[in-house]
């Protein structure tokens, strides 16, 4: 018989320490400023900027401090602050896995912006050669944030982590949700990182911002557990495809309409969406039929875009949600909340939380 | 229920060409594709040899892929190619392709170099952006910056109008395995009738390159030329790097039957595992390293002593080569004495993230041909690499299950077992 699955909280880490669900009702706002770069590519872009996250109370030892960068240790800042408010459950597991949507780690740039007289190849190996730092190649390598986060939270079992933006970090959460439910996982950390602001970044996704009509991009860590020590909320299901390139939702409607089914005596209050803006509109509109009178949150009204933490982030809110009973106070039956994830790959993602029946 | 996975498309895009037959023949006979390599434009660049992929005769096969006057990134192209030629070789056609999905790795991001070269001239991040604006006007057909590293999961979903899973994995050294892994285990649960499993990467490019230079991973070494890649050897001195790309059709036996294919072999088990140590080093007693066999074993539902041939991660690194044949000593134990070793990146160089997909194909083709294909290069063992290495072609070697490797950069460890198809 299969074991349930339960979601139990985490952090989210977002500028000025702020609050997701305070910034989605308005109470508070995130400070952004227009990302300079932008311009350049004709992009209308503001960005919301994390600083660099103190872990020395964290103890990282030496290979940590050497081999990060701040995108970097925003995840693994995130990730073990995680398990440590989550300690019991961590503690409870055996087998540990570890689930993260990653961000790829763009240039060292204050070394690529230094002054050459001319820019031949050649100049730019012997560049290279002369001043990188040693350990420059695992500062790129994203999974070396990977690597910190099994370390410093003794983390040994299944493991995976992905690109792309929000679909790494959905996908993160999926492959968890499979993992333990054929049992080659107890618990799962799982959660991601929005990739720094960078002219990188906004070159390399050039063809994505282009779809959002206002880009809002802000810096971002999540993380939540999944395991099967009982919460009060549990997974009831989830589910991925991709809606073919014409971004068809036929797929996607029936399969959630049919997961709903199956848990009669859930009322769906809130469908939390992420990667959601370009397609605000159509979104509601196909929604409609199925979500009832659920309430639509696009996150990124609240936040910005926070890419493969936008999944993480989401989750954390449901909880959230879940946990305060914002369903209305003289409602009956358990509450459930959908998360609901559209990414680049044109991949729709979701996972339904509950209340435990 | 859990499906049945079966191999049925094998695609290579490597630097014998296009296509698996070149590829395994080469891999058979020991033919190392290890040649003298510079960067382009770059005279006494420190790395002298690597496994490189030339650009012109695909340039003139496949010239859909590299449209005039702008350059593309290798890894993608490398990818689609493979991909092309995997699902040619497994005789699908686009019908029904809801149920298909896609799950390759990704590698560190690179640039090209004339970019590059030209950002470091400047110093402001607006000018820099402009040139980096002016070069990204000139690549990449899929409308992405070439410094994305995730394009081709994106690109072959696309490209076939698949419906299934759209996986992108990051999992360094170890990204191939695992993508072939979840591509196994999406099929196994029922979520995917058929996966086009994988991946591409190189890091022929200064950046990435001297970054690994930098670490001390690379070997500078000029001693043994052209055979300077020598796993298990007690002269080995670093990795040596190749490119290319390799795709697997992964499918359900019963899809599979239903329309006739070919099946290669049968996808039996799936393991990983983290070290959990320092990121500069596999743990010294190879625990995550056993703990990954281990896991696949157990998932195939297997005992150690069923597995007659390993394919190992065989770096040529002083350390990854050491721990991996005491974590194979370990798992094995008195069965030990009875595998076979074969390290694929003796002959083909270290594909990277990629590397566990053009590994997977030769221990597939090596069960179905019953034969172990040679690690070369392998003089002298290094004492502490006591295992029963193949330096020649073993042929005759009738075994049911064979274990494939792939360690990676920070401990992120991966094990796939093939089984004999009847």
């Amino acid at each position: 018989m299969l074991q349930p699955i339960y979601l139990h909280r985490g952090l989210t880490l977002l500028p000025g320490q702020a609050d997701l669900r305070q910034l989605l009702s308005g109470a508070t706002q995130l400070v952004s400023t227009a990302v300079p770069a932008a311009s350049a590519l004709d992009l209308d872009c503001h960005g919301s900027f994390l600083g660099d996250v103190d872990m020395s109370d964290l103890a990282p030892d030496r290979s940590v401090k050497k081999t990060t960068e701040r995108q970097s240790r925003w995840l693994i800042n995130t990730a073990v602050r995680t398990k440590d408010a989550l300690a019991p459950l961590f503690s409870g597991a055996e087998a540990k896995g570890l689930y993260i949507g990653l961000g790829t780690v763009d240039c060292d740039e204050a070394d690529e912006q230094a002054f050459l007289a001319s820019c031949t190849t050649q100049d730019l190996s012997d560049h290279k050669l002369t001043h990188n730092n040693p350990m420059v190649g695992l500062i790129l390598l994203n999974t070396t944030a990977t690597s910190h986060i099994s370390q410093m939270c003794q983390i040994t079992g299944q493991n995976c982590c992905f690109a792309h933006l929000q679909d790494g970090g959905a996908n993160a959460a999926i492959e968890a949700s499979y993992d333990l439910a054929e049992q080659r996982t107890q618990l799962a950390l799982v959660g991601g990182g929005a990739h720094k602001i960078t002219p990188w970044y906004l070159l390399a996704n050039e063809q994505y911002w282009r779809s959002f009509s206002k880009l809002w991009l802000t810096e971002a860590a999540a993380f939540f557990v999944m395991s099967h020590q009982p919460s009060a909320n549990r997974l009831l299901a989830h589910y991925r495809g991709r809606r073919g390139n014409g971004g068809d939702w036929t797929a996607l409607i029936r399969q959630l309409a049919l997961h709903l089914t199956e848990w009669p005596k859930h009322r769906l209050m809130q469908i939390i969406i992420s990667g959601g803006m370009p397609e605000q509109q159509q979104i509601k509109l196909q929604l409609q039929n199925v979500a009832g009178a659920a309430k639509l949150i696009f996150i990124e009204e609240g936040c910005g875009f926070i890419g493969a933490a936008s999944c993480a982030a989401a989750v954390n809110l449901a909880l959230e949600l879940l946990q305060d009973d914002v369903a209305a106070p003289d409602a009956d039956g358990l509450d459930a909340v959908l998360v609901l994830t559209l990414g680049p790959s044109q991949q729709f993602s979701y996972l339904l939380t509950g209340k435990q029946p | 229920m859990k499906q049945k996975v079966v191999i049925t498309g094998l695609g290579v895009v490597s630097p014998y060409g296009v296509g698996v037959p070149p590829f395994w023949s080469a891999v058979k006979k020991g033919q190392g594709a290890i040649s003298n390599w510079q960067p382009e434009g770059v005279s006494n660049y420190p790395v002298r040899y690597a496994a490189a992929i030339a650009i012109e005769p695909l340039q003139q096969q496949f010239p859909g892929y590299f449209p005039a006057d702008y350059s593309v990134e290798r890894r993608s192209v490398f990818g689609l190619i493979a991909a092309e030629n995997a699902i040619a070789d497994a005789g699908l056609t686009r019908q029904n392709a809801a149920r298909w999905g896609v799950s390759v790795c990704s590698g560190v991001p690179e640039a090209d170099d004339q970019t590059l070269a030209a950002l470091v001239s400047v110093n402001s991040p607006q000018a820099a952006l402009v040139l980096l604006q002016q070069r990204h006007q000139l690549v990449n057909k899929m409308g992405g910056f070439r410094c994305g590293n995730d394009l081709l999961a994106t690109a072959i979903a696309s490209q076939y109008e698949l419906e299934g899973p759209v996986l992108n994995i990051s999992g360094a050294c170890a990204g191939a395995t695992q993508a072939i892994g979840l591509a196994y285990k999406a099929i196994q649960r029922g979520e995917a009738d058929l996966m086009l499993a994988g991946g591409g990467d190189s890091v022929l490019n200064i950046r990435t390159n001297s970054a690994l230079v930098s670490l001390g991973a690379c070997s500078t070494s000029q001693r043994f030329g052209n055979n300077l890649c020598r796993p298990f050897d007690q002269d080995r001195s670093g990795l040596v790097a190749g490119e290319g790309a390799a795709m697997l059709v992964l499918e359900s036996e019963q899809h599979a039957k239903a329309r006739g294919a070919t099946i290669y072999a049968e996808l039996v088990g799936y393991g990983s595992s983290l070290d959990a140590y320092k990121v500069t080093a596999p743990h010294p007693e190879g625990t995550g390293a056993v703990a990954a066999m281990q896991a696949a074993i157990a998932d195939a539902g297997l005992e150690p002593y069923q597995i007659g041939h390993i394919n190992a991660h065989g770096t040529s690194t002083p350390l990854n080569d050491v721990v991996e044949s005491k974590a194979i000593e370990q798992v094995f134990g008195a069965a030990t004495s009875d595998l076979w070793i074969s390290a694929t990146k003796s002959v083909i160089g270290h594909w990277i993230a990629a590397a566990g997909a053009p590994e997977a194909i030769a221990t597939i083709l090596a069960l179905k041909e019953k034969c172990v294909p040679p690690t070369i290069n392998l003089c002298n063992a290094d004492p502490d690499c006591r295992l029963r290495y193949a330096r020649t072609l073993t042929e005759n070697f009738p075994h049911q299950f064979a274990l494939s490797n792939s360690f990676g950069f920070g401990g992120i460890n991966a094990s796939l077992i093939f089984g004999v198809y009847p």
